[in-house]
């Protein structure tokens, strides 16, 4: 037998009674929602939240403390709590509150166990009469002369009387429910009749249908196998654990075995022995473990107080930011110009001066704006835990996922292109890469998979990489599969190293399975994430040990919104560079310059480096300086690998908002996008990897 | 704005978002016995409901939503 929630007796008698004709007899829900305290910093609003949930008949909201002084407050921690009646049934509330499940409690309740009487006892010899006619009306089926009898004695009842609100909840359960429930119209009458309150019947709880258990059973056991923070651990198995022994209690199922099935899913965080008790079949779980690094402690002092922005008004403060940035450049055109057209140094330092102020200026403003923009990785690593599990399982792989760095930062926008690619990654190592568990055993490795995802900070640069100790790529399959669908051809490909080979498998509609599965072959391929991550401003670089493992590395920039580029002259012309793609300059004097073969290359640190001409890769003429004592040369990296760039010379070094190309210029190879120069030129910035 | 200050008079109007509830809190210090004017806002965040059941002031209409009515159950009426 379970009562129904102390809670209730706080609503208003008036509510009780207009939830008890609403539900017209049937079973209510009953909630109580105490929100966390920190709740807003994760743009809840339980307010908000309580007024969208389903069919609620009554509501009562409570400070969960004593409500300090105004100036005492904090106004951005949540101290309310709500407790309402809902005509829906529990499953449907449940489903409401879904995203705030563990502050939540829901009882099913009969529509009777509202009807608590208050009031003080009154006296008199009427309410004795009146109890023995109810009876006899009763019995007889009388419903017209109860109704009667009870408006009499409802008229002379002093109102704040215990048995005035005992006639209330007559009234109400005979317009609602006739004359039926004679336990509750014999409670309700010697009520009356002795001006004594006794506790409505509490019903047995019914029993909660099989499939229902089983189904809330399955998640919670997900739920816990799904790794959180290690410090939140005890108290998230405590709550499973409960709920488990109350969803088996509630099913009429034996716990017979129950202690050591929780204690596997405790220890081991194997929930193949509750599974088996609640009569699902066996299947390939992939104990999923994630080294989660633990959040900061709050300070002492209390949280700290954040605000929640929308997006839309830092993306706007940042690309006027942007847009500053470039106007900013127009300065130091000026000042050259001062000097050169009109001759005057004073005012072209003068103006120089100025540039450099706004500059710093516009600096700071640029930095704080991209702080408020960061965002841990871990945004996008959280569905990982459950992605993983689920591919596993679906693939029958025993799959453990290791995370690591999830509190690197990046810009929010930078997060956001980064998820889609490395979904596609992770989907394809545990589909492509590891193997199954017969597999692996028979290879003498462990039964279990790992795939780690790491995230670290360079430079200005956040690198997550994706490795798995699979089976590898097959490089001579990837060889024989890049020949059968014409991606390469034969002798190109006997040429290749292996680790150019294996990076294959970033060209377009390359795929090394014949058949294509639901998870990673579904048409788009490695060349989709490629294309993404390049498109955001980053590379892709991919690691291969047969038989050991791949990895595969996503470099993408700290932020998208600024970049700095350095201009050189090509030919006449000037063109952009990411800063990024540089790794030095230098001046290579003609004799330094080797020929082999057809190509040309130079001797950097003990190292040889191919060197190309801007001029021959853009197709233009003019840059071959005869009989120049020497080159400029600007080092790039391209893949991992390093190139010399022969230019006609270097010029200034800008930040700037660099555009994609877009209408006849878009799909324009070699060049990745265009950008403003000071004097309001477009300058074209270049695709190294693309032209080169 | 979504809230301003008449005085002794604070009128909330719209959608109040957990963005004013600082806001509004710094302004009510300054107002003595304030007297809330909730008749055109359509909804409050509940960091906002918070800052006006701590500022125990008053309010000039009851509202009419349920669960405005229940969380402002404890302010008076003018």
């Amino acid at each position: 037998m379970r009562r129904a929630p102390a809670w209730i007796g706080g609503l208003a008698e008036a509510e009780r009674l207009a939830a008890f004709r609403a539900a017209r007899g049937a079973k209510l829900t009953a909630f109580a929602f105490d929100p966390e305290e920190d709740c807003f910093f994760r743009g809840d609003d339980p307010l908000g939240m309580v007024r969208n949930a389903p069919e609620v008949l009554a509501l009562t909201v409570e400070p969960n403390r004593p409500v300090a002084a105004l100036d005492a407050v904090d106004p951005l921690m949540c101290w309310l709590t709500f407790r309402g009646l809902s005509k829906a049934s529990p499953g449907v509330v449940a489903e409401h509150f879904r995203y705030v499940a563990e502050r939540v409690e829901i009882v099913e309740i009969a529509a009777s166990e509202l009807a608590l009487l208050s009031g003080a006892r009154a006296e008199g010899p009427v309410f004795r009469d009146f109890a023995a006619l109810a009876r006899r009306q009763l019995a007889a089926g009388d419903a017209a002369g109860l109704a009667r009898a009870l408006a009499t004695l409802s008229g002379i009842a002093a109102p704040t009387s215990l048995q005035a609100s005992a006639l209330r909840w007559c009234e109400a359960y005979l317009v609602t429910c006739g004359l039926s429930r004679p336990a509750e119209w014999e409670r309700l009458i010697a009520a009356v009749e002795t001006g004594v309150a006794s506790d409505p019947t509490p019903q047995a709880a019914a029993p909660v249908p099989a499939d229902l258990a089983q189904a809330l059973a399955l998640e919670q056991i997900e739920a816990w196998e799904t790794p959180g923070e290690a410090a939140l651990e005890p108290g998230r198995f405590a709550a499973t654990e409960h709920t488990l022994r109350a969803l088996f209690a509630a099913s009429g199922r034996s716990d017979a075995g129950l202690d050591e099935a929780l204690a596997a899913l405790r220890d081991r965080r194997d929930g193949e022995l509750l599974r088996a008790r609640l009569g699902l079949h066996e299947r390939a779980v992939a104990p999923v473990k994630a080294a989660v690094v633990a959040p900061a402690a709050p300070e002492a002092s209390g949280l700290p107080r954040v605000l929640r922005v929308d997006q839309g008004k830092i993306d706007a403060i940042m690309n006027l930011v942007a847009e500053l940035i470039v106007a900013k450049n127009s300065l130091s055109y000026l000042a050259e110009r001062a000097e050169r057209e009109y001759g005057s140094r004073a005012m072209s330092r003068e103006i120089k001066d100025a540039h450099a102020v706004i500059d710093r200026i516009t600096q700071g403003l640029q930095v704080g704006v991209m702080s408020v923009r960061m965002l841990p990785v871990s945004h996008v690593l959280q569905r990982f835990p459950r992605l993983v599990r689920d591919v596993a399982r679906a693939l029958g792989k025993k799959v453990e996922l290791v995370v690591e760095g999830d509190d690197t930062e990046a810009d929010k926008n930078v997060l956001e292109s980064l998820a889609d690619p490395l979904i596609h990654i992770v989907r394809n190592s545990l589909d492509h890469g590891l193997e199954t568990p017969q597999e692996r055993l028979a290879a003498g490795k462990p039964a279990h998979g790992t795939v780690r995802i790491a995230a670290h900070n360079a430079s200005d640069f956040v690198v997550i990489e994706v490795s798995d100790d699979g089976r590898g790529i097959d490089v001579a399959r990837v060889r024989q599969k890049a020949v059968e669908r014409g991606v390469a051809s034969p002798d190109r490909v006997r040429e290749m190293s292996d680790a150019e080979a294996a990076n294959l498998v970033f060209l377009p509609g390359f795929s090394t399975k014949d058949e294509v599965s639901d998870l990673s072959g579904r048409g788009v391929g490695m060349d989709v994430v490629r294309s993404t991550v390049v498109r955001a401003g980053g590379e892709v670089v991919l690691r291969n040990e047969p038989g050991k493992g791949a990895t595969v590395a996503i470099r993408l920039p700290l932020t998208m919104a600024v970049t700095r580029i350095v201009t050189v002259d090509c030919a006449g012309r000037l063109f952009g560079i990411p800063m990024d793609a540089i790794a030095e300059t230098l001046r290579l004097p003609e004799a330094a310059i080797r020929h082999v073969g057809g190509s040309e290359a130079f001797v950097l640190r003990n190292a040889v480096v191919p060197l190309a001409r801007l001029s021959e890769r853009l197709g233009l003429e003019g840059d071959r300086h005869e009989g120049a004592d020497d080159e400029a040369v600007m080092v790039v990296n391209i893949g991992g690998e390093r190139v010399g760039l022969i230019v006609d010379g270097f010029r200034e070094r800008m930040e700037t908002v660099v555009k994609p190309l877009a209408g006849v210029l878009e799909g324009l190879a070699g060049f990745s996008g265009t950008a403003m120069l000071g004097d309001g030129r477009v300058l074209l910035i270049l695709d190294l990897a693309e032209l080169i | 704005m979504p809230f301003r200050v008449e005085g002794s008079r604070v009128i909330l109007e719209g959608h109040c978002s957990v963005e004013e509830a600082p806001d509004l809190f710094q302004a009510l210090l300054a107002v003595e016995q304030p007297v809330f004017a909730l008749q055109h806002a359509e909804t409050l965040h509940t960091a906002v409901a918070q800052v006006l059941i701590a500022a125990r002031g008053r309010l000039e209409t009851r509202p009419t939503e349920r669960t405005l009515v229940a969380c402002l159950a404890g302010l008076e009426t003018t």
